[in-house]
């Protein structure tokens, strides 16, 4: 997860995406689709790929004033928060266990 | 004979953005007091920025004394094609460094025991020393999961594929993954003659060929696709998840934030939309109207940070912002005084570790880049 958005999950604040680049939309991919935490602006067709600025509002509507859409992310974001702790136990573990390999492993004397 | 220190070679690909991800990991792995020495070996394309050294120098300063760095010969930009894209840059002076690696690997085997080298995906040609070594490797991947294992399928892809991704017309179907429509994939593939894709689908063989990758994600946020990784049959490298790592900090701080931070203190709780498109891109002149009427239509709280013709972080320029309007005469007229205490516009850096955390922010809008404010410095 790239840093940024993970920043934002981890504070419990809903996104909304809105992808520039080709490398940003599996990004906004991921977060929609994937992890559920995410809403994305629709862009009408035949529009020169603009946003129109009634979905704009709806969308941020959605997020800060929570429809059920917002709530729905809101929730979401819940269930990752109360996992946060676990994931930095395990987080911690798996450090650990690589640092053992890194430690365990015999020079190669030249 | 004096025992010596355990060493771990961190290989950034050039570049601040890279930079970041791999810094945060070391603090994370030194705030373990795991008694090994980290030495960050750095690629570097031209001199390196105020941003770099400033990051750089937090390492040092935060009592981890088990850190050093030392930069790579730099390459000349004039010396690569004009027309290459920044990945591509980044993967070339990779692997214009390798003999200045080699030889700093070298010296570095003299004193310590180095036991790994952690590159950057964009730094994976590095690995190759690593093997002759006869080192332990691994990629440090900062990315998701799920572009991840969209890397470790594209060699195969390219195997299999006559056309360009983008026309391929059903999604792509990977274990543990949602489906990725071909149009979704990095740009860096998205031109299958260009060189940057053949470095690219070259990254992609060499991740296969690692002792492990080191993943910024954590099993219960892409169980599915993380375990998917890791089974048997799935024949990879071991993965490590070790996320999550976020940065705790931001390695800048300039006085005008605190006016930014003042006026988020006065707004009620989740109330805000934090609205930050990066310096790396922005909105065509139609575009930005909409966004701004509909913020306004909205009638929600925003906090947003346009983009700045100067791409360095620069408190006066901030503060001649706030007082002067006039160059942000790209907004709907009248649009800054009609929302005037709903909402704050402002141009330049801004302090975003700290706004995400704070309490009055209750959305993001983002463009999804790997650092909001601070592309490609």
């Amino acid at each position: 997860m790239v840093g940024i958005q993970l920043e934002s999950i981890v504070n419990g604040i809903p996104l909304i995406v809105w992808p520039l680049f080709a490398e940003q939309r599996i990004n906004a991919l991921m977060l929609c689709e994937g992890l559920k935490v995410a809403l994305r602006p629709k862009v009408v067709e035949g529009n020169n790929g603009i946003v129109k600025r009634e979905e704009i509002a709806q969308v941020v509507k959605s997020v800060i004033i929570q429809d059920k859409r917002g709530k729905e992310i809101r929730k979401r974001l819940e269930e990752i928060r109360i996992g946060l702790m676990d994931a930095m136990k395990e987080s911690t573990r798996t450090i650990t266990q690589l640092v053992l390999k890194w430690k365990n492993s015999g020079e190669v004397t030249f | 004979m004096e025992e010596k220190t355990t060493c771990v070679a961190i290989v950034p690909s050039p570049g601040y953005t890279h930079l970041v991800p791999l810094v945060e990991f070391t603090k994370r792995l030194a705030s373990l007091h795991i008694g090994i020495h980290f030495k960050f070996i750095i690629p570097t394309l031209g001199p390196p920025t105020d941003s770099t050294i400033t990051i750089l120098n937090s390492l040092q300063n935060s009592n981890l004394s088990t850190t050093t760095f030392t930069f790579l010969p730099q390459i000349s930009i004039a010396d690569l094609p004009q027309d290459a894209s920044t990945a591509a840059l980044m993967q070339l002076t990779v692997s214009h460094s390798l003999t200045s690696f080699k030889k700093t690997l070298t010296l570095e085997r003299c004193s310590k025991k180095v036991v790994a080298v952690v590159a950057d995906y964009f730094a994976a040609e590095t690995l190759s020393v690593a093997k002759e070594f006869n080192i332990l490797s691994y990629i440090y991947y900062p990315g998701n999961a799920l572009s991840l294992s969209l890397f470790f399928h594209l060699p195969y892809l390219d195997k299999t594929t006559s056309c360009e991704f983008k026309d391929l017309k059903e999604a792509i179907k990977m274990p543990g993954c949602i489906p990725i429509h071909g149009c979704d994939f990095p740009s860096t593939v998205q031109n299958r003659s260009s060189i940057v894709y053949k470095s690219f689908i070259y990254v992609c063989k060499m991740l296969h060929f690692a002792d492990g990758i080191i993943l910024n994600a954590f099993t219960n946020l892409e169980a599915d696709t993380i375990k998917a990784m890791q089974k048997k049959e799935a024949k990879l490298p071991p993965i490590y998840p070790i996320g999550p790592i976020i940065q705790t900090d931001s390695t800048i701080k300039v006085k005008e934030s605190e006016f930014l931070m003042g006026w988020l203190d006065n707004q009620p709780c989740k109330s805000v939309l934090y609205v930050s498109f990066g310096s790396g891109g922005t909105l065509n002149q139609e575009q930005i109207f909409e966004l701004a009427l509909g913020l306004e239509l909205s009638g929600v709280k925003f906090l947003w940070v346009v983009r700045a013709p100067n791409k360095s972080p620069n408190g006066a320029y901030l503060k001649e912002m706030m007082k002067n309007n006039e160059n942000l005469n790209f907004l709907p007229r009248g649009f800054l005084e009609r929302t005037k205490g709903n909402g704050l516009v402002v141009s330049s850096w801004a302090p975003q570790i700290e706004i995400l955390s704070h309490e009055s922010i209750g959305g993001f809008l983002t463009h999804c880049g790997w650092n909001s404010t601070r592309e490609y410095c």
